[in-house]
């Protein structure tokens, strides 16, 4: 019988693939994938909480962070998108530095 | 039964995608990768009753996020050599180690009640209820994030485009 | 979990076994009535009989970039109209005119946001 400790476990373990992948990745966009997988771990806990404990407010903010997840993905590569073209660099320990 | 069947499947395609996601060398796989994680979580939801969610995850995560993180990448990238080195291997393994066993340890531990309130249907009629009665606030802050994040990203994206080309 | 889903599952595996067999046998009868003599000529990519020139991965135009975000944001927003439009009725019935202010607003914001897009020049191509 599966129940609400099987999709925390689920969801725990993709959040901490998606923290080894914003840890080790050095690409931006390949930081921005792990990134991803973490929203969506959060989503499945949101989702789980709201599936056993029976209530509609999980599956709202479900789609409240996809929303947001949205905004920030866009925002992000336009980021990466502006930095490779200004320095021709992709690789975020080489961005470090703020001057211009 | 089903249910356990299709948990056990639907968690084993996305934990192997993701992680393709994370380990693989080539960004360009480990990005298809990624839409096939996010057509497994969508099952995931499906599987929670929650097919509208399911719906609205195919159709924004894998139809236009990672779109557009692959786009970003073929845009920065050529992929020919889109070979990728890795920095802080041992950290990293250590860190998302710890972090796994903090958060199962603490799952383990705990104690969890069963549902008390009164079963409700995962519809899209509840989420529109609360969209226009108690949401109805951030359902407005929503269109206006939607609205900076898109002025953002043309004033970034499109800064000295003139120059370049 | 209705049991309708399982519907999709048998396709999902019925799809990618379709391909999955087509493409092995694929493989396998061509390993076996192929002749292998490969020639840099034959390798060449192939552009309607014209020898190839410059490399076949260029990098993309930033203009690709601009219309799938503009894609997204109005991706988001189907999120928001879909279960506002399935229930329109009974909302309707229920809260009365609001509903429609509600929406108008929720719209007029992001018609702004296209507005903006489109000022800005982010819907032209050249």
């Amino acid at each position: 019988m599966i129940g609400l400790p099987h999709y925390l476990i689920l969801s725990a373990l993709l959040f901490s693939l998606g923290l080894y992948g914003v840890l080790t990745r050095r690409n931006a966009i390949g930081v921005l994938m792990a990134v991803e997988l973490m929203f969506n771990s959060v989503n499945i806990n949101l989702m789980a909480f709201s599936h056993y404990m029976m209530d509609t407010a999980g599956l709202a903010f479900c789609i409240f962070v996809i929303t947001v997840a949205a905004a920030e993905v866009t925002v992000g590569v336009a980021l990466v998108l502006s930095v490779y073209r200004n320095r021709n660099l992709i690789d975020l320990d080489q961005v470090a530095e703020l001057k211009g | 039964m089903s249910e356990a069947i299709a948990f056990y499947v639907l968690s084993g395609l996305v934990l192997a995608s993701a992680w393709s996601v994370v380990r693989n060398e080539n960004l360009f796989h480990a990005g298809l990768s990624l839409i096939l994680c996010f057509v497994g979580v969508a099952g995931i939801y499906v599987n929670l009753d929650a097919p509208f969610l399911g719906a609205m995850q195919v159709l924004i995560y894998a139809g236009a996020i990672a779109v557009l993180l692959l786009f970003g990448f073929m845009l920065t990238h050529d992929l020919m050599n889109a070979k990728q080195e890795r920095n802080q291997h041992a950290a990293g393994i250590f860190a998302a180690v710890l972090m796994a066993l903090v958060l199962i340890g603490t799952i383990a531990g705990a104690q969890w009640y069963g549902s008390s309130g009164q079963p409700v249907k995962f519809g899209v009629e509840s989420l529109a209820r609360r969209y226009m009665q108690q949401d109805l606030v951030s359902f407005e802050v929503v269109a206006l994030l939607l609205l900076a994040s898109l002025m953002g990203a043309v004033v970034i994206a499109r800064k000295e485009e003139g120059s370049r080309d | 979990m209705d049991g309708n889903y399982g519907y999709i599952a048998l396709f999902l595996l019925g799809g990618a076994g379709f391909v999955g067999f087509n493409f092995s046998l694929a493989s396998f009868v061509t390993r076996l009535v192929q002749s292998h003599r490969p020639s840099r000529t034959k390798g060449l990519a192939y552009e309607c009989g014209e020898p190839p020139s410059g490399e076949a991965w260029v990098q993309y135009n930033v203009r690709y970039y601009l219309y799938a975000m503009l894609f997204v944001i109005f991706d988001v927003e189907a999120a928001y109209m879909i279960p506002w439009a399935a229930e329109f009725r009974k909302l309707l019935a229920e809260l009365g005119t609001l509903v429609v202010v509600e929406m108008a607003g929720f719209l007029a914001i992001l018609l702004l946001a296209l507005c903006y897009a489109w000022r800005k020049g982010a819907l032209e191509w050249t």
